[in-house]
């Protein structure tokens, strides 16, 4: 459970960040202010160059030209993006992929390595018969699965999830949430959850952060921001989200 | 009736000895004129293959197309290519997920809009302007004599699918077939989109086979809706019917997976 009283796992004052130098410099984050308590998802929702995706690499540590306060107190936090297609190396078997993070941490113990891609397989819900296959050789739910378990298996406590499901099938984006939840809750984990989709969102997050222009213009409870969003531009991405009922 | 489908199959034989893959298997379908149907499904359904195979936009000698679609009296899946050629754009045409692949980003965009009319009509240049302008309106696109210059490269994503839709309509088809036009878009752009076929369904009465994964875009769009499955359709009817009483399981899977305001708790049931 979150826990306020606790020293934020990312604590944001005041960040603004700029891409480019000279007169293309520009800026895209302006003043951003959050705080993630350990254990907490967050939600931020915002659309097509609100800036969601740049926070995310600041935190992640990605973005230089920065000022502000940022201070993430998690080692090796972690990114989980839309398209696993991308971001795992297609010449290489699952296998390897899951023990890359572990040599990189330093772990040179070879059994302990496939002690911990074993333990993280089975809490993704994959099997050891998928160790030898290459990423072309799963199913797009099956690839994210992967990606999640390689994000994890340093022992972050920290996960950046960039859009995790926008690129499935509804059916697989049910099952993925579902697997998110329980590892929250297992792992005690802290996500940072960035999305489009505010519906997807409340699934998964407590809080949400709505962001448009590079800022955070409304911030709070998920159930309070849909009950009664109070910026115009909170309302629009509400009406505009189509539901069945 | 407009368009009667019936049993419509697409099987590609890839290679020689391969198994046969049946992307859609004997698909059936009727729409009236001015009538908003919605197909959908996941990746695989065979839901895009169904609308290509209606354009006449698979290649014959990869895949085998079989069954019938009677277009206003004409069998679109007898015709040779050239025959359909007289029939695309002009009487039936289609919109794409990705408007950026589709438009050429060398050419503006009046000249884009206006190829169909090129092909299809002997008319002045400034006849085409006038035609073109109109179609650029009706797509809701702001000030249509600047877009008109423009490359795509100026515009923006929700301003390209507009003039994706313009081209699409500038000879004033009587069924538009739609294939995940709002997909790539933000939701608010979405919203506007859709709002624009609504309006063109009612001010033209075009009919529009609307392709799309989405329940809530198809329930927002449509009043009748095909889910498709693995080639198949599993189930239709009526919008209300289907996604508030679905008898089939997989339409019941769909519905229920769909992201609604409930939340997740953490914790496995088992193991």
């Amino acid at each position: 459970m979150a826990d306020s009283m606790a020293e934020p796992i990312v604590h944001i004052r005041d960040l603004n960040s700029w891409y480019g130098r000279g007169k293309d410099r520009k800026q895209v984050l302006r003043g951003v202010s959050l705080d993630l308590a350990p254990g907490e998802a967050l939600g931020i929702v915002g659309e097509s160059g609100s800036g969601k995706s740049t926070l995310a690499k600041c935190v992640l540590g990605m973005v230089t030209d920065i000022t502000g306060e940022l201070a993430v107190n998690s080692p090796r936090p972690q990114m989980v993006f839309q398209d696993p297609y991308g971001s795992l190396n297609p010449a290489k078997k699952v296998g390897w992929i899951l023990e890359e993070p572990l040599r990189a941490a330093g772990v040179k113990d070879r059994e302990e390595r496939r002690r911990r891609v074993a333990k993280f397989l089975s809490l993704v819900g994959l099997e050891e018969g998928h160790l030898g296959r290459r990423p072309a050789q799963l199913s797009g739910g099956q690839r994210q699965r992967v990606a999640i378990a390689a994000a994890l298996i340093q022992g972050s406590r920290l996960i950046v999830l960039d859009e995790p499901v926008s690129a499935l099938d509804v059916t697989l984006q049910a099952q993925i949430l579902r697997l998110l939840a329980d590892l929250k809750e297992e792992l005690g984990l802290s996500y940072l959850f960035i999305s489009h989709d505010l519906a997807v969102v409340y699934q998964l997050c407590g809080r949400v952060a709505v962001m448009t222009g590079g800022e955070i213009v409304e911030e709070g409870d998920v159930d309070e921001i849909y009950d009664h969003p109070k910026h115009p531009y909170t309302k629009k991405l509400l009406e505009a989200s189509l539901t069945l009922d | 009736m407009m368009l009667r489908v019936q049993d419509l199959s697409v099987v590609f034989r890839d290679r020689a000895g391969e198994e046969p893959f049946t992307a859609v298997d004997r698909f059936c379908l009727t729409m009236d004129r001015g009538e908003v149907v919605g197909v959908v499904g996941e990746s695989g359904s065979g839901k895009s293959m169904t609308a290509h195979a209606l354009m006449g936009l698979i290649q014959r000698p990869r895949a085998e197309v079989t069954g019938s679609a009677v277009f206003e009296g004409t069998d679109l899946l007898a015709l040779s290519p050239e025959e359909m050629r007289r029939y695309q754009g002009r009487d039936l045409s289609i919109v794409f997920q990705e408007p950026m692949t589709s438009l050429n980003p060398t050419m503006r965009i009046g000249k884009q809009v206006e190829e169909s009319l090129r092909i299809h009509e002997k008319l002045s240049r400034a006849e085409r302007r006038d035609r073109a302008l109109d179609a650029m309106a009706l797509a809701g696109l702001p000030e249509p004599e600047s877009v008109y210059r423009q490359y795509p490269h100026q515009l923006s994503g929700g301003m390209r699918q507009r003039v994706m839709i313009a081209s699409a309509l500038v000879l004033r088809p009587r069924l538009l077939i739609a294939d995940e036009p709002t997909t790539a878009l933000d939701v608010t752009i979405q919203a506007q989109i859709l709002e624009t076929l609504k309006d063109i369904n009612r001010k033209e009465g075009t009919a529009i086979l609307f392709i799309s994964h989405d329940l809530g875009v198809v329930k927002a769009l449509c009043r009748r809706v095909v889910v498709m499955k693995q080639g198949k359709i599993v189930e239709s009817g009526a919008v209300d019917d289907v996604f508030y009483h679905p008898q089939e399981e997989y339409t019941k899977l769909l519905i229920a997976s769909r992201p609604a305001r409930k939340k997740l708790k953490g914790g496995r049931q088992d193991g």
